[in-house]
């Protein structure tokens, strides 16, 4: 009788040692997925803001200057025009080289001038910086 | 004689003509200036925010011909992790759109008694924000109570960490005989700010996460608002962004 006892005691032991082991090694398990898990959410996150090239819509332009060179978005080449200007370069050089469209560009309203920059900044090609001056001067 | 002064009198004519003529195409550009300006909405033509120390205009881009590019025009991300999320992320916790955004920059901020949260990790921060915002990233804000960042962050709230408050307190708390609305164990949140959170947009899990981190170390929800359009959103409406210094 008692030695049956002993094994069935020993058995149960053994039942909740495992048991315990299991346990244990569940919650470890889930812990380190959980872990994982915010990893790869964390990896992802960063890897999608390397996707982020352009600048926004209506950014305010003294921050859009102040940017690393290395982040200020190409502006447009060829036709004459320099890319990676600033704005008080851009004012020269429409002034040098499109004396015309500087005239209206200069009688436009402050805002419109930075929206003018902008666009040529995110890469429209000069035609289109005067295309815009001009249906903005024109309010079309 | 008489030729040369009725050839005079034409040119006058003429002349006083085109200056009335001149006159009028000025005020019709006026008028024209004055009605293309296109508001944040109705009756609200722009706003100015406090962004680092100085004052930022708060406005849309005048250009009706605008067409957004670049990363926030894009329709799709990989799914999961940058799924479409739900209006709400707790029903406690109303969901803002961008009027309200406006509202709460001009009462709650400027006041003092909110906060504007840009719940997005730095490096998203430093390319770019919704003026009035401070940075403090999801990472941060789903930590435990115990833990010092967060504690460093909810006494920047306003919340107060409560000292032992005794098993008789505790008691009488339970019991309803002493107010223990909008505290916990820890933390007394009665005098903490309003948070309006947000991120990336609909498809974005930055603010949603610090939301429920807020709420799990028992922020209470009535000061939590979650902007769900978040830079996508304002980007496409062509709303201010700035570039944080430093």
């Amino acid at each position: 009788m008692s030695g049956l006892n002993y094994g069935q005691s020993r058995h149960r032991s053994l039942f909740f040692a495992s048991l315990m082991c299991s346990f244990w090694v569940g919650t470890v398990n889930s812990v380190t997925v959980s872990a994982a898990g915010e990893d790869d959410y964390l990896k992802a996150i960063e890897m999608e803001t390397e996707k982020v090239e352009r600048k926004s819509a209506n950014m305010e332009l003294s921050s859009l200057q102040e940017a690393a060179p290395t982040e200020r978005p190409r502006g447009p080449a060829g036709e004459g025009f320099s890319s990676e200007l600033t704005l008080a370069e851009f004012e020269q050089e429409l002034a040098d080289k499109y004396t015309g469209t500087a005239r209206f560009y200069q009688k436009l309203p402050r805002r419109t001038q930075e929206e003018v920059y902008q666009e040529y900044l995110k890469g429209a090609s000069i035609s289109e910086v005067r295309t815009k001056i001009m249906n903005r001067f024109l309010h079309r | 004689m008489k030729s040369i002064s009725r050839l005079l009198i034409i040119f006058l004519l003429l002349f006083l003509g085109g200056a009335v003529l001149a006159a009028e195409t000025e005020e019709e550009l006026k008028i024209g200036e004055a009605d293309s300006v296109i508001p944040l909405y109705e009756g609200k033509p722009y706003l100015h925010v406090i962004h680092q120390g100085r004052s930022v205009k708060v406005e849309r881009v005048q250009d009706p011909d605008y067409e957004l590019r670049g990363y926030f025009a894009k329709t799709s991300r990989k799914c999961p992790p940058f799924c479409l999320k739900r209006m709400e992320v707790d029903p406690r916790v109303p969901s803002v759109g961008e009027i309200e955004v406006f509202d709460f920059m001009e009462n709650q901020l400027r006041d003092g008694t909110g906060l504007i949260i840009d719940a997005r990790t730095p490096s998203w921060y430093e390319k770019g924000t919704i003026p009035g915002s401070i940075n403090i990233p999801f990472t941060i804000l789903s930590k435990s109570v115990d833990d010092l960042e967060m504690i460093e962050q909810l006494e920047l709230f306003g919340a107060k960490p409560r000292e032992d408050t005794g098993a008789l307190t505790q008691k009488l708390e339970e019991w309803g005989i002493v107010d223990a609305t909008n505290k916990t164990d820890k933390w007394d949140f009665s005098n903490c700010k309003e948070l309006l959170l947000w991120c990336n947009g609909p498809s974005c899990g930055q603010s949603p996460r610090a939301i429920e981190g807020l709420l799990e170390v028992g922020y209470p929800p009535e000061k939590l608002k979650y902007y769900r359009g978040g830079m996508q959103i304002w980007q496409l409406f062509g709303l201010t962004t700035i570039v944080p210094e430093g």
